[in-house]
C-alpha cells in the first residue's frame, strides 16, 4: 500500500434512476498518470465530482494514503491539495482572473480586512512562472477569455496548491497543440516529485501516450484496471464498448478525390484581427481540412465563411447562385451548414427541446402560408432527427439538457443534413465525443463527400485532418502557411513543423 | 407512445385561478356573478391581455419594456392632437401606428445601440410623459363622440378577440415570435445559426408598441378623451400580470400567451374579489404584490423539482 497515494473504494452515486457509480474502486500510484476512460455517461465525471468534492457520494470511501478523505466543497479538497480542472468550465466570469484563482481562499491576502490585490497579483505571476505557464493577465475579469485561456486558468487554480493529485477531465481538447505541450511538461515535472495525475480524455492515442495505468468504466461500473503496456487502442475500445469496433475510423483511400466544380470560393479574405489573406477553393465532394495553433485565425475563417464574423478586405463567392457573401453582410449563408465550435454556448440552446433546436436551424424551410410555422412540424423534425441520427433521447421534447455531449452533437449535426445542404462547416465536430459517436460522426462525413457534398473541416486534432481531408491547409500567424494533399506520406509531423 | 409529465407552471396559476374563484364565490356570494361584476373584470382584464401581448414578444427575448405606460399615454395625446376630429377608424390606426413607432425607436436603441433593454425604455418612460405633458399643455383633451361607441361591448369584445388571435397566430406560430423564444433562450446560437437578431429584436419592439397603441384607443374610448396621466404605471400592472400568470422573467420557450390571458384574469378576478370585499385600495395592491412572489416563487421551484429529476451524469 505504501506506493498508493490516492485510492476510492465502493463509491455509488445516483441521480434519481440512474446509477452513475456502482461499486467503483479505483487506486492511483505516486508518481504516476492514471488514466480514466469511458463512454459519454459511463461516470466518469460523476467519479471525479465527488473526488472534486463538488457532489456528494451516495456511499463508499476514499483515502489519501491510508488517511480517509471526505470532502465537503471543492475548497477543502484543494486543501486537501488535491486540484482538479473540470469538463464544464469552471470560473465566474465576472471576477477577475486572479479572483478565481484563489476564489474561496483569498483570507491569505487579507490586510486589515481589505484583500490586498497587489499581492494577489504578484502570487498569480510567480504560479505562472513557476509551472511555465502562459501568462494571462491576472486583472481582467474571466468573462472575456477564450475558451483556451478559460482552461488555463483552471489549471493555474488546480496547481496553485502544489496537488498532490492532479485531476485533468477533458482538457486536452480544449487546448491548443502548443498549450497541450506545456501541460505535459507539468506532468512530467509533477510525476518527477512523486506526485500524481488523473486523466480524463477520449482521445485514445493521447491516454496511451500518457498515462501508466487506465482504468474503464461502463455504464457506471468499472471494467477493469490496467497497466499500459497490456493495452493498445483497439483493446481499449473494445473495453469500453464491450464490443468490436470496426478498425477504419478514417478514410481508406490515400490520394484525394473530387469534382473540379468548385462550390465556394474564398478570396483574399481577412476580418482584420485573426485572420489576413486567406484565399481557398472548396470544391465539390471536396473534405478541406484547416489546421493551425490555437491563435492561428482557423475558426474565425470558419465564422466568416457562415457569415456571422464581418470581413475588412476580400469576399467569399458561393458558386451556386453566384451569391456572394459581402464584407459586413452578417447575413445567413445560403445553402451552408454549420456546426460551430463550442457547442454548447455556440450552437444549441441547452436548457430548450430538441425539436426546438432542431427548428430553429430551418425556420423559413417550416414556414408555410403566411408564414404559419405548425408545431406539428416541428415535432416531425425533432423525431426525424432522433430516428436518423440514432439520438439517445425520451423523445423530442425532453431538454438537451439531460443529453449527453455525444447525443448533443447528433442533433447539432442532424438539424443541418437533414436540410441536405451542399457544403458543410464543421469546427471541431467530435470535441468532447467518445469513441462511438466520434466513429458514427467520421462515418456520416465520408457517406456525405460520397453523395458530393462539400465539408470545410476545422480541427484541433491532427489524425482527424488527415484522416479524413483531400486538402489541407495549415494555418500560421493568421495566414495559411502551406497547403498539402492527400497522400500516403502526409503525417502529424509534416504538419507539425510548419504549424510551429 | 411516451406519457408526458404534468407542466407545473401551467399548472400553479391555473389552480390560483381556480382558488380565488371559489374563495371570492363563497365570500361575496351572488354580487361576485352578477353581470356588473363580470364587466368589471373583464374591463380591466382587456388591457392588461393586450399590453401583455406586445411585452411578450419583448420579455420572451429576455427584454423589457418599461415604457408601456407612458408609450399608452403618447399615442393618444399625439393621436388625439392628429385626429381629434376624425372617426373612430381613423384613431385606431393612428394611434397603433405612433405606438408602432416609439416601439421601433426602443428597438432600435437596444438592438442597434446595444443599449440595456431597462435603461433605453427607463428613458422613455420619462421622455414620453414629458412629451404628454408639453403636447397637451397639462389638460384633457377631448375627442369626437364617435370614439365612446368603441367602449361598447360588441366592438370592444370583437377588438379583443381579433388582437388575442393575432397575438396567438404571430407568437406561438411564426418565425418571429419562434425567433423571439430562442434569443431568450440563447442569443449568441441564434446568431451562430443565422437568425438576423438585431433586425428581430427591433420587430419585437415594434410589435409592442402597437399593442400599447391599441391599449391607447381603448382607454381612450373609455374615458372620451386623453387625460396626461393616463397609464401611469401601467407597464407594471402589465407585467405583474405577465409574471403572475407564469412566464418566465428570462424568457425562452416557456413564454406563452395562454400565460398572459391567465395572469390578466387572476389579477382582474382578485381585484374586483377584494373590491367586493369591502378592501381598500391598498390592501388590494399589498395583496396583488405579495401574490406575484408567491407565484414565481413556487414556479422557480417546481421547475427546479423538474429539472433536477431529469438531469443525468
Amino acid at each position: 500500500m505504501k506506493n498508493i497515494l490516492f485510492r476510492v473504494k465502493d463509491m455509488n452515486k445516483s441521480f434519481g434512476i440512474t446509477r452513475a457509480n456502482h461499486n467503483v474502486s479505483m487506486e492511483i500510484r505516486k508518481g504516476e498518470v492514471h488514466g480514466l476512460i469511458g463512454e459519454n455517461g459511463s461516470g466518469k465525471s460523476t467519479l471525479i465530482s465527488m473526488i472534486s468534492g463538488m457532489a456528494e457520494k451516495d456511499s463508499g470511501e476514499m483515502f489519501i494514503g491510508d488517511t480517509p478523505y471526505e470532502p465537503s466543497s471543492p475548497v477543502t479538497a484543494l486543501e486537501s491539495r488535491i486540484g482538479t480542472v473540470v469538463q464544464e468550465l469552471g470560473l465566474v466570469d465576472g471576477l477577475s482572473v486572479a479572483a478565481n484563482i484563489f476564489l474561496g481562499r483569498m483570507d491569505r491576502f487579507k490586510k486589515l480586512n481589505i484583500i490586498d490585490n497587489g499581492a494577489l497579483y504578484n502570487e498569480v505571476e510567480s504560479i505562472y512562472k513557476k509551472w511555465n505557464l502562459p501568462r494571462i493577465n491576472p486583472r481582467i475579469l474571466a468573462g472575456s477569455l477564450t475558451v483556451e485561456q478559460k482552461k488555463i486558468v483552471e489549471l493555474t487554480r488546480a496547481l496553485s496548491i502544489d496537488p498532490e493529485l492532479l485531476i485533468l477531465d477533458e482538457i486536452t481538447a480544449a487546448l491548443s497543440y502548443n498549450t497541450r505541450k506545456i501541460l505535459f511538461d507539468i506532468m512530467d515535472k509533477l510525476k518527477a516529485s512523486n506526485k500524481s495525475i488523473l486523466i480524463v480524455t477520449h482521445d485514445l492515442e493521447e491516454l496511451l501516450h500518457l498515462s501508466d495505468e487506465i482504468t474503464i468504466l461502463r455504464d457506471g461500473k468499472k471494467v477493469t484496471t490496467k497497466r499500459v503496456e497490456d493495452l493498445t487502442e483497439s483493446s481499449l475500445k473494445q473495453l469500453m464498448v464491450g464490443r468490436d469496433i470496426e478498425g477504419d475510423y478514417y478514410r481508406a483511400d490515400s490520394t484525394d478525390d473530387f469534382s473540379s466544380e468548385v462550390v465556394l470560393k474564398l478570396n483574399n479574405i481577412s476580418d482584420g484581427e485573426n485572420f489576413t489573406d486567406v484565399t481557398l477553393e472548396l470544391h465539390k465532394g471536396e473534405i478541406v481540412g484547416l489546421c493551425g495553433l490555437s491563435d492561428a485565425g482557423i475558426h474565425e475563417v470558419a465564422e466568416a465563411v457562415f457569415g456571422v464574423r464581418p470581413l475588412v478586405a476580400g469576399d467569399i463567392t458561393l458558386t451556386k447562385g453566384n451569391r456572394k457573401i459581402h464584407t459586413d453582410s452578417m447575413a445567413m449563408a445560403y445553402g451552408m451548414g454549420y456546426v460551430p465550435k463550442d457547442r454548447d454556448r455556440q450552437a444549441l440552446m441547452v436548457s430548450d427541446s430538441i425539436e426546438n433546436n432542431v427548428a430553429l436551424s430551418m425556420l423559413d424551410e417550416l414556414k408555410g402560408p403566411f408564414g404559419f410555422i405548425s408545431p406539428a412540424k416541428i415535432t416531425g423534425v425533432g423525431k426525424k432527427v432522433i430516428k436518423d441520427y440514432k439520438v439517445v433521447a425520451i423523445d423530442e421534447k425532453v431538454a438537451l439538457a439531460s443529453l449527453s455531449g455525444g447525443n448533443r452533437q447528433k442533433v447539432n449535426l442532424g438539424r443541418w443534413l437533414l436540410q441536405h445542404k451542399d457544403i458543410l462547416i464543421l469546427d471541431s465536430p467530435t470535441r468532447g465525443v467518445d469513441v462511438g459517436v466520434k466513429a458514427y460522426i467520421y462515418d456520416i462525413m465520408k457517406q456525405l463527400k460520397k453523395k458530393g457534398v462539400s465539408i470545410l473541416l476545422i480541427s484541433d486534432e491532427l489524425p482527424e485532418v488527415i484522416g479524413l481531408s483531400d486538402t489541407v491547409y495549415v494555418f500560421k500567424n493568421s495566414k495559411i502557411e502551406k497547403k498539402f494533399r492527400r497522400s500516403e506520406g502526409l503525417t502529424e509531423e509534416k504538419i507539425i513543423e510548419v504549424m510551429l | 407512445m411516451t406519457k408526458r409529465k404534468i407542466n407545473l407552471e401551467y399548472v400553479l396559476p391555473f389552480g390560483f385561478l381556480i382558488i380565488l374563484f371559489i374563495v371570492f364565490s363563497i365570500l361575496n356570494g351572488a354580487s361576485f356573478f352578477r353581470m356588473y361584476n363580470i364587466r368589471t373584470i373583464v374591463d380591466s382584464m382587456i388591457p392588461l391581455c393586450i399590453g401583455g401581448y406586445g411585452m411578450l414578444f419583448v420579455i420572451a427575448q429576455g427584454s423589457i419594456d418599461m415604457s408601456a405606460g407612458s408609450n399608452l399615454a403618447f399615442s393618444a395625446t399625439l393621436g388625439a392632437v392628429l385626429a381629434a376630429k376624425h372617426g373612430s377608424l381613423v384613431i385606431l390606426v393612428i394611434c397603433i401606428l405612433i405606438g408602432a413607432g416609439v416601439g421601433f425607436i426602443n428597438g432600435i436603441l437596444v438592438s442597434k445601440f446595444k443599449v440595456s433593454s431597462i435603461m433605453a425604455t427607463l428613458a422613455q418612460l420619462i421622455i414620453l410623459r414629458s412629451l404628454v405633458v408639453i403636447l397637451s399643455k397639462g389638460s384633457v383633451i377631448f375627442v369626437s363622440p364617435s370614439i365612446l361607441k368603441m367602449n361598447r361591448w360588441g366592438s370592444k369584445g370583437l377588438i379583443f378577440v381579433i388582437a388575442t388571435i393575432v397575438a396567438i397566430y404571430l407568437f406561438e406560430y411564426t418565425k418571429l415570435g419562434f425567433s423571439a423564444r430562442s434569443i431568450g433562450e440563447n442569443e449568441i446560437v441564434c446568431n451562430y445559426v443565422g437568425l438576423k437578431t438585431r433586425r428581430i429584436k427591433t420587430i419585437a419592439y415594434v410589435v409592442a408598441g402597437a399593442f400599447t397603441g391599441l391599449a391607447a384607443v381603448l382607454t381612450i374610448s373609455r374615458i372620451g378623451g386623453v387625460d396626461p396621466n393616463m397609464g401611469q404605471s401601467f407597464e407594471l400592472q402589465v407585467m405583474l400580470a405577465v409574471f403572475v400568470g407564469g412566464v418566465p422573467v428570462n424568457g425562452g420557450s416557456k413564454s406563452s400567451i395562454v400565460k398572459i390571458i391567465i395572469g390578466a384574469l387572476l389579477f382582474s378576478i382578485l381585484q374586483s374579489g377584494l373590491v367586493l370585499s369591502n378592501a381598500n385600495s391598498e390592501t388590494v395592491e399589498l395583496i396583488q404584490g405579495l401574490m406575484l412572489i408567491i407565484m414565481v416563487a413556487l414556479i422557480l421551484k417546481a421547475n427546479k423539482m423538474s429539472t433536477v429529476k431529469t438531469s443525468k451524469e
